[in-house]
């Protein structure tokens, strides 16, 4: 089985910097998440790991072997790309066993692998077919088989459900998963969606403009972001982030008015800060009240109520998971769990 | 689009029909001339159809002189052009089809390079071939000559053959780029992760889904080496190693010009290049339009 590992990691284009030497361990079985905002380098990372793009400087190993100068054919590495890339002149058997014909494995193992492939991912009936005549979920599904027959060592996933609707995604996402708890070979997957990544990973990576900004356990990543970026990239709706200043016990609001500050929080007394707090972090109390807010917008999604409003003039969004009867324009008093509230420094955006 | 008017549509006919006549009016006295004799011909010249029918300038020429029929009874001497025309036309085959193999397979591989490498100098080599192409043939020629005649390749196919390969070297590659440039760079690096070399996954990926490329870029090479008067002209002095065209030519310039015979070599000349645009016609389309509509 196989970790990989990519060690001070860099990569430029001409003169310009893109990856600017990361470092991430992958360990045997793991299935690791690549999220990041569009353009911070994410298929890049991924297209070295593959082979498919040359590394400027750093090594990329694969069990402890260095494969920088490895031809991508004989790295036992699998891609799923974003566009599917199928073979549009072979059906989807000759798609799915073009690298064991390669490899030249028997016809009759070919064929026994490639059912039994096509079988897990229902595919059965369409072995004879050609791409331009599947719909798009079904393409997604060989592009899978295709990199599933192979057996490969590692798994690479560029955005391989970004084309699908949101119904199909969800699906998909779970039988990834399933599929990576069946298979057990290590998975490296790249997505913009956030839910995709928590759902699916056993740890994230974040990395913004060409660096990592934090690897750690999706839960982990959620309830202790070392950074204003990473805290705002995981969770939706997204972490409230009020301005304002420590103030001895209290953290003061622009407009005078205080949240209450954790306990555990060092002093800091007058530092520039932002009061993170999560959505469903909020609890709306008759008496006892820790601030007012003002409601503007009452979104019930069933399941949850999403209200939208400000806190001392600053917009910030709360879940409850209640149904309530309330009116915009209305004041309600709000109680916060002060032990999930995350302090970041109000210029360089590190935790406090 | 929606329905256009019958006006709009009888326009494009009309314009269709002209721009079509336009190109196959000048065949018209051909057929006719080369079904006739040649003192048919000469009797009237105003005449719109000839007098009498007959096939024995295709005779004549098909049999290398020695079938000279009616028409020809009384004439002994015969051009080189008519004895050496079997000949000719096999030469032209030979080297038609050896150019487009080769400048295809040549032209593949540059313009792969080119799209596909990230090598410092292939831009730079790139527009030297464009610039290249630019000096006209005919400054080449006395060079051709003296490199030709240096290596042993005058009165040759094979230096007939390199010497046309040369010169459409670089159209193949000006049309094949643009075309290798839009092909969606996943499919190979798919095939490479897949278990392909570099040079396999442009094989088995890249050329089978190229075919309308191909097909148009090699008719096009196909019809301009059929159609090359000048190398062959400058390279072949013996009549064993003309081809086609230079055969035409001489007819021109001898010292009886048959012009019956001269059109029915011009129709036999024309059959194998009719021929093939007619079998690759599906591709051609293809191939001609691609780039210009998002598929
Ligand atoms: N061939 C290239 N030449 C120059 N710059 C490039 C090239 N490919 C990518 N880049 C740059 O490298 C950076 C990272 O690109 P990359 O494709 O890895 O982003 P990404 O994280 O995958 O984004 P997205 O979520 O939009 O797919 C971008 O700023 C991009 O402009
Ligand atoms: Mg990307």
């Amino acid at each position: 089985m196989a970790n990989v590992s990519v060690e001070n990691l860099k990569k430029n284009y001409g003169l310009h910097e893109v990856i600017h030497g990361i470092d991430i361990d992958i360990g045997d079985r793991e299935f690791v998440a690549l999220v990041g905002p569009s353009g911070c380098g994410k298929s890049t990372l991924l297209r070295m790991i593959a082979g498919l793009e040359d590394v400027s400087g750093g090594t990329v190993s694969i069990d402890e072997e260095v494969i920088n100068d490895i031809a991508p054919r004989d790295r036992d590495i699998a891609m799923v790309f974003q566009s599917y890339a199928l073979y549009p002149h072979m059906t989807v058997a000759q798609n799915m066993g073009f690298a064991l014909k390669l490899a030249k494995v028997p016809a009759d193992e070919i064929d026994a692998r490639v059912r039994q492939a096509a079988a897990t991912l229902n595919l059965t009936d369409y072995l004879e077919r050609f791409p331009r005549e599947l719909s798009g979920g079904q393409r997604q599904r060989v592009a899978m088989g295709r990199a599933i027959v192979r057996r490969p060592k590692v798994f690479l996933f560029d955005e391989p459900l970004s084309n699908l609707d949101a119904k199909l995604r969800v699906r998909m996402r779970t039988e990834i998963k399933s599929l990576h708890q069946r298979l057990g070979a290590t998975s490296i997957y790249v997505t913009h969606d956030q839910i995709e990544a928590m759902t699916m990973a056993d740890r994230i990576v974040v990395m913004r403009g060409g660096n990592i900004e934090q690897i750690g356990a999706p839960l982990e990543l959620y309830d202790a972001p070392v950074n204003e970026f990473v805290a705002t990239f995981i969770g939706s709706p997204a972490i409230n982030l009020l301005e304002g200043v420590i103030d001895g016990a209290d953290f003061r609001l622009p407009d005078g008015s205080t949240l209450p500050l954790p306990a555990a929080k060092p002093g800091d007394n007058g530092r520039a800060a932002k009061y993170g707090i999560r959505p469903e972090h909020f609890a709306i109390v008759e008496t006892g009240a820790m601030t007012m807010m003002k409601i503007d917008v009452v979104e019930p999604t069933g399941n949850e109520t999403i209200l939208s409003g400000t806190i001392g003039g600053q917009e910030v969004q709360i879940t409850q998971q209640q149904r309530l009867s309330l009116a915009p324009g209305q004041e309600i008093g709000v109680s916060l769990r002060l032990d999930a509230v995350h302090l970041f420094d109000a210029q360089s955006g590190q935790r406090l | 689009m929606n329905r256009m008017s019958w006006r709009y549509r009888l326009g494009m006919n009309l314009a269709n029909v002209l721009a079509i006549c336009f190109l196959i009016l000048p065949l018209v006295p051909v057929v006719l001339g080369s079904l006739q004799s040649e003192r048919t011909l000469q009797e009237d010249v105003w005449a719109l159809l000839p007098a009498e029918y007959t096939l024995d300038n295709f005779r004549l020429i098909l049999s290398g002189g020695t079938n000279k029929g009616q028409a020809f009874q009384g004439i002994d001497y015969l051009p080189n052009s008519v004895t050496w025309f079997r000949n000719a036309f096999l030469n032209s085959v030979l080297v038609a089809s050896s150019v487009t193999v080769l400048t295809l397979v040549l032209a593949t591989l540059t313009a792969l390079t080119v799209t596909r490498l990230k090598l410092r100098w292939t831009g730079y080599l790139m527009n030297a071939t464009v610039i290249s192409r630019m000096v006209p043939l005919i400054v080449l020629m006395l060079p051709l000559f003296v490199v030709m005649r240096q290596i042993g390749l005058l009165n040759t196919l094979p230096g007939i053959i390199m010497a046309e390969v040369g010169l459409l070297l670089p159209y193949a590659i000006i049309i094949l780029v643009p075309y290798f440039q839009a092909f969606p760079k996943e499919l190979e690096e798919s095939a490479r992760l897949d278990g392909c070399t570099r040079l396999a996954s442009y094989l088995r990926i890249v050329v089978p889904l190229s075919t309308p490329a191909l097909a148009a870029c090699g008719v096009i090479i196909f019809i301009i080496s059929w159609h090359e008067l000048m190398i062959p002209l400058i390279i072949a002095s013996k009549p064993e190693f003309m081809t086609l065209p230079v055969v035409l030519a001489g007819l021109v310039s001898d010292q009886f010009v048959f012009f019956t015979v001269m059109m029915a070599i011009c129709l036999i000349g024309l059959a194998p290049t009719m021929l093939l645009v007619l079998l690759l016609q599906k591709y051609l389309v293809k191939g001609l339009t691609a780039g210009a509509v998002k598929g």
